[in-house]
């Protein structure tokens, strides 16, 4: 049984009957920590496409790390909204009978298109033809997880890699509405709560877009300083 | 709250003031059974709101979608909960338990549809009023007698 | 069709296809019933037992007290507003979960004077009108017009 004390201690200073909810706020760190990943991701990406899609030249060193950073975060993102259930080996019930009216619920398949269908796709297919020459190269386990890595399709001829190219760019024009959608759709969650009057806004999606858009870019600069002064050695990713 | 300026503002002699108890409304539009995202919480044939505390997974979407402030996370059980108008109660022929023991018979419960029934005939004679009607939730719990200024 | 498109469509219908069987076997039995929600939930909130009794059911034990509490102002108050749920009690007269109520305070929770109540609702200042005696040394509680 969770820890209730500090409900007792509440319970003094009334008389008769409260709600915990009235001196809990039951939408707590976790929560916050949440959209904040989320945008974090939506942001990172927007840097790379600024790279793939409007060719500004002078971004291009930090395409892939933006990339991978968004990965990286968008795997974490769900962890804060996982441990904050309180009953987390219950979440599979929102992919198995999820309510189309719940934006919660709906965030799941928005997660899951731009996890799947964005990000995924446009990290495999840039990094297609070095899975395949790592794979060659590498020895022992590091061999085998490149060869999963490149699902068993070694083609790097010219046309090929052209070919992944052009996936790429287009994966990305794809990404950027997706991007938005995703972000947008996490202040949409906050934004349909009509009993909160401080939430209940139209401008809620364009609030958290505008505010994922710079922490995302600050965070792929701070990665990319760190990773080239810490140890101190030449700038590496993708100059080519 | 001790900073807040309670001595200064309190009015000595209020004009009016009301006992306001706030309970489930049992809204026909209720935000919480609409974000909830598994479908633990629902609505039952008959119009009461209820939650299904071995489905619900303890997100707590529905406690902030509340415009009433009358859901919660159960501490015992771990999961949200509401006022389910003693849906056990009023199934096997008995009042809800707030309405039977109400020591000034202030509540009164019945069926909504009973064109005739007394709740309905209640609702003619007295001017009632429902919480937050901008909200669009539709309460099946009505106040009256209570001003508009009242939420 | 590259063969890196092809591979994908079929890792892809691969998933589509597991989350498909997985939804279908994971689904809960009476899921969908009436609505969007376990059907077996609206039996299980059916049959609850409840905590409530009829006033009724007290007094087929108590006669002395509920004699005494009808003949009072109090005859529409039920025993449990102060004693507590009875149906424990009422299940099995042996255990003992009825409250013995602290007097005043729980009289003070319905007569202390206050602007909402209704004027013609008996409210006293409590701590003018009793002065610190107890309200049962000069009330009887359970039909308070009487006077020891």
């Amino acid at each position: 049984m969770p820890d209730q004390s500090h409900l007792y201690e509440a319970l003094k200073h009334v008389v008769g009957y409260i709600y915990p909810n009235d001196i809990e706020a039951h939408w707590s760190i976790l929560i916050v920590l949440y959209p904040y990943l989320t945008g974090l991701v939506a942001g990172a990406f927007i840097l790379a496409s600024l790279e793939r899609v409007f060719n500004v030249r002078e971004v291009r060193p930090t395409y892939r790390l933006a990339l991978l950073t968004a990965l990286a975060f968008m795997l974490i993102a769900p962890l804060p909204l996982l441990s904050h259930l309180a009953k987390p080996l219950r979440f599979w019930e929102i992919l198995v009978t999820p309510h189309l009216t719940s934006a919660m619920a709906m965030f799941g398949f928005v997660y899951m298109w731009y996890l799947m269908v964005v990000l995924l796709l446009e990290i495999w297919f840039d990094y297609r033809r070095d899975f395949v020459v790592w794979s060659r190269e590498s020895k022992g386990f590091k061999k085998f997880l490149y060869s999963v890595l490149t699902l068993g399709v070694t083609d790097i001829s010219e046309k090929a890699i052209r070919f992944d190219e052009a996936a790429v760019k287009t994966i990305t024009i794809i990404g950027i509405p997706s991007a938005f959608l995703l972000h947008g759709y996490v202040g949409f969650i906050f934004g349909s709560i009509k009993a909160n009057p401080w939430w209940s806004s139209v401008l809620m999606p364009v609030i958290f877009l505008f505010s994922a858009i710079v922490s995302g870019i600050a965070l792929v600069m701070l990665i990319y300083l760190l990773s080239n002064k810490i140890p101190p050695r030449q700038a590496e990713h993708g100059v080519s | 709250m001790t900073d807040f300026p309670l001595e200064e503002t309190r009015v000595e002699k209020p004009d009016k003031s009301f006992f306001v108890p706030k309970l489930c409304n049992a809204c026909d539009h209720s935000p919480c059974v609409q974000v909830c995202p598994v479908g633990a919480t629902f609505e039952t044939p008959d119009g009461a709101v209820l939650v299904d505390p071995e489905y619900c997974i303890g997100c707590r979407y529905c406690i902030q979608a509340c415009p009433y402030g009358t859901r919660f996370l159960n501490p015992i059980t771990g999961v949200a909960d509401k006022c389910t108008l003693c849906y056990h109660r009023i199934h096997n022929g008995q009042q809800p338990a707030c309405v039977e023991n109400c020591p000034t018979q202030a509540r009164l419960f019945g069926d909504l549809k009973d064109h005739d029934g007394p709740l309905n005939q209640f609702l003619r004679e007295h001017k009632i009023q429902v919480l937050k009607p901008h909200l669009n939730t539709y309460p099946k719990v009505f106040y009256s007698g209570i001003d508009k200024e009242v939420r | 069709m590259p063969p890196q498109v092809s591979r994908l469509i079929l890792i892809f219908a691969f998933i589509g296809v597991a989350f498909v069987a997985t939804r279908w076997w994971a689904r809960p039995d009476t899921f969908g019933q009436y609505g969007h929600y376990r059907g077996i939930a609206l039996s299980n909130a059916i049959t609850r037992s409840p905590h409530y009794i009829p006033k009724s059911t007290c007094a087929e034990c108590h006669e002395e007290e509920a004699a005494l509490n009808s003949a009072g102002p109090h005859k529409n108050v039920s025993c449990q507003i102060c004693h507590g749920a009875g149906a424990v009690h009422a299940e099995d007269p042996q255990t003992s979960n009825i409250k013995k109520p602290e007097v005043t305070a729980t009289c003070s929770r319905c007569h202390e004077a206050r602007a909402a109540r209704p004027a013609n609702f008996p409210q006293i200042n409590i701590a003018e009108h009793a002065e610190g005696e107890p309200c049962n040394s000069c009330h009887v509680v359970h039909n308070p017009s009487e006077t020891k």
